[in-house]
């Protein structure tokens, strides 16, 4: 008896500290299996708008590595996104490639433009980096976008939804199941990534270069491998998110929508929380499953934009870990007090629901 | 033969001379003292030994090896370990954070090794938690491992700065002022555990401090510095009894080193 209470103080803390507490596993396998079922109950639309969401959290990851975990801030994350879309409408409907191989190839193709880029951003800090970044996504529009062999022209190109097998991910149902399982494993590797030498060289580079170069840590190395690492990411996003549209044009990668799109992307990952891989899926399905509940509403295109400032701000002030940290936060609350903490959880989502069915009724 | 060596160093803000021609020597193993008073060039020199400076003129060795043109994590690689005398930690982290952060040259796995968890990023990450489990006992810090450096007070920032820097494994310690800011206890604890740090890890230190008492009785050989020139230098007593010393340094009463920059 006596050794073994010995044996667990002997454990590193850390140890006991990551295992997760009692019930999380459960509760993270139950909104794993509804996050599955729900949209495919609810039917093609729904599904749809779920495989947009897994896109987005894609392309979001690629945001989470490079200014969540490194501290840069990159508005260029969708002309890495252009490059996989039409790399997929090229190899996958022109040349009859796999999906996965497809992928994979956008994500090798961002390798030389992220790699240029970040030769000169990375000798850059904070907002000289995000300019940098704007200026080479303007750039990249003008000319390879441009490019009407590699994006179509005016006219643009179509994807085509992948068969594997016996299965066939054409329909929404199963092309939202595909896009789910591809975000988990993305999810899984960039968690990898956090918990690793890498991983803490970027989180010592976002909090103090010097501090971080003083203990042997390669400041613009760093940097650059959180750039191209994000780029190849955005690109495997780039890829799916043609499939998911079907047919693709270079309007949305060029100025002034490329810049545009970034910028509401990285405030859709500061709300969902910037130092989680989970951040993006969950802000995207937060924001996204919101708007096409309420999208009868005919002005809330204008109004969506006030919300979201209004969630950016609240979410900079008091969330600095956005919805992930208060989900966390909550559900810590509920297993020390279940009726306090539920009663709590209860009013937080009436208040969300409460304030777009005001949005709603005032535009009516 | 000397591990540590500077030779002509030179270097000006604008109109001040914060080194003049600094010549110094540190040999393996050895615990060495900079004294000097307020703005006397001390941090100056550490800055340009650890690459965060570049000198006007003049040349860093260690080991022989010229690391003049070196970039400040090439130092740290190369075994040249410091602390500021404003303690550089990462705040977001906590202690075992910190450290694990701080194992840095230690490690060797990939990018790719730690996004599909292949066996040498499971290698690197057991190791990482051996090391830091090792020097948290070494610097008696196991208690706060799980603090961040916001909750804790300012003596053990500093040990923490001390563990961080020593995960390292330097050949060469550089420590700003040590002892500032720290209670009386800490400050008497600290000698002792400078000697035993030397003796374990067996690397020189090159010691900045404004407590005569600890300086002079850690040390076995001290430089003066003023206004960024060597005035002296030999053991604790040759350069205690310096003419030079007395009037520039010791003579003067002034204890404003906690405020001041
Ligand atoms: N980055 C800088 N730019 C301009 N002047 C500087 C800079 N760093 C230091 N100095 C000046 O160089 C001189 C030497 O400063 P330094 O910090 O090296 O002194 P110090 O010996 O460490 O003093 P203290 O005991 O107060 O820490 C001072 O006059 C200081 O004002
Ligand atoms: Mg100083």
């Amino acid at each position: 008896m006596s050794t073994k209470v010995i044996d667990t103080s002997v454990l590193p803390k850390t140890e006991r500290r990551r295992r997760a507490p009692s019930g999380t596993a459960t509760a993270a396998a139950v909104a794993l299996a509804a996050a599955a079922i729900v949209p495919l109950l609810l039917g093609d639309f729904a599904s749809f708008v779920g495989a947009r969401i897994a896109v987005t959290a894609i392309i979001g990851l690629s945001v989470i590595v490079v200014t969540g975990y490194t501290g840069q801030l990159s508005l260029m994350p969708y002309t890495f996104v252009g490059i996989g879309v039409f790399v997929a409408a090229h190899t996958i409907t022109g040349w009859g490639w796999p999906f996965w191989f497809a992928a994979a190839f956008a994500a090798l193709l961002s390798v030389p433009l992220s790699v240029l880029v970040g030769l000169v951003a990375v000798r850059l800090r904070g907002f000289y980096f995000a300019i940098a970044t704007l200026t080479f996504a303007s750039a990249v529009g003008a000319t390879l976008f441009e490019w009407d062999a590699f994006t179509g022209g005016q006219k643009g190109l179509s994807v085509a939804r992948p068969v594997v097998g016996p299965i066939d991910f054409g329909g929404d149902k199963a092309y939202y199941l595909l896009c789910l399982a591809t975000v988990l494993l993305l999810v899984w590797m960039v968690m990898g990534l956090q918990d690793s030498r890498i991983g803490r060289a970027m989180a010592a580079v976002r909090e103090n270069e010097t501090a971080a170069a003083t203990l042997g840590v390669n400041v613009m190395k760093t940097k650059l491998v959180a750039f191209v690492v994000s780029g190849m990411v955005a690109a495997i996003g780039g890829v799916y998110h043609g499939m998911l549209l079907q047919s693709v044009t270079r309007t949305p990668y060029q100025t002034p929508f490329v810049e545009a799109v970034g910028v509401t992307l990285v405030i859709l990952v500061v709300v969902g929380g910037m130092r989680s891989p989970w951040g993006p899926f969950i802000g995207a399905a937060i924001i996204y499953v919101q708007l096409e509940v309420f999208r009868t509403a005919l002005f809330l295109q204008y109004f969506i934009a006030a919300v979201t400032a209004v969630a950016f701000v609240v979410v900079l002030l008091k969330l600095p870990d956005g919805l992930v940290g208060l989900i966390k936060h909550e559900a810590a609350n509920v297993r020390r007090a279940p009726r306090r903490g539920g009663i709590r959880v209860a009013i937080i989502i009436a208040l969300n629901v409460a304030v777009f069915y005001a949005i709603w009724r005032l535009s009516q | 033969m000397s591990l540590l060596r500077t030779e002509g160093l030179n270097l000006r803000f604008g109109g001040v001379v914060a080194l003049d021609d600094v010549a110094i020597s540190i040999d393996d193993g050895e615990i060495v003292g900079l004294l000097g008073p307020n703005g006397a060039g001390k941090s100056t020199l550490f800055n340009v030994l650890s690459g965060l400076l570049t000198p006007d003129s003049g040349r860093v060795t260690l080991s022989e090896r010229d690391i003049s043109r070196a970039l400040p994590y090439e130092r740290a690689l190369a075994g040249l370990g410091r602390t500021f005398q404003h303690i550089k930690l990462f705040p977001g982290h906590t202690v075992d954070e910190n450290l694990r952060i701080a194992q840095h040259r230690h490690l060797s796995s990939s990018t790719v090794a730690a996004m599909l968890r292949l066996p040498s990023w499971r290698r690197d990450e057991a190791e990482v938690r051996e090391r830091v489990d090792a020097i948290l006992e070494l610097i008696d810090l196991e208690r706060y491992r799980h603090h961040r450096p916001g909750e804790l007070s300012y003596g053990t920032l500093r040990f923490v700065e001390l563990a961080a820097v020593l995960s390292l494994r330097p050949q060469v310690l550089l420590l700003d002022e040590p002892a500032s800011g720290i209670a009386q206890r800490e400050a008497e604890a600290l000698g002792p555990l400078l000697r035993e740090i030397r003796d374990v890890l067996g690397c020189a230190i090159f010691l900045i401090e404004h407590d005569m008492p600890l300086l002079l009785s850690v040390s076995e050989r001290v430089y003066a510095l003023d206004f960024g020139k060597v005035i002296a230098h030999g053991t604790p007593d040759e350069v205690t009894a310096d003419d030079h010393v007395l009037s520039s340094y010791l003579g003067r009463t002034r204890r404003t080193d906690v405020a001041a920059s």
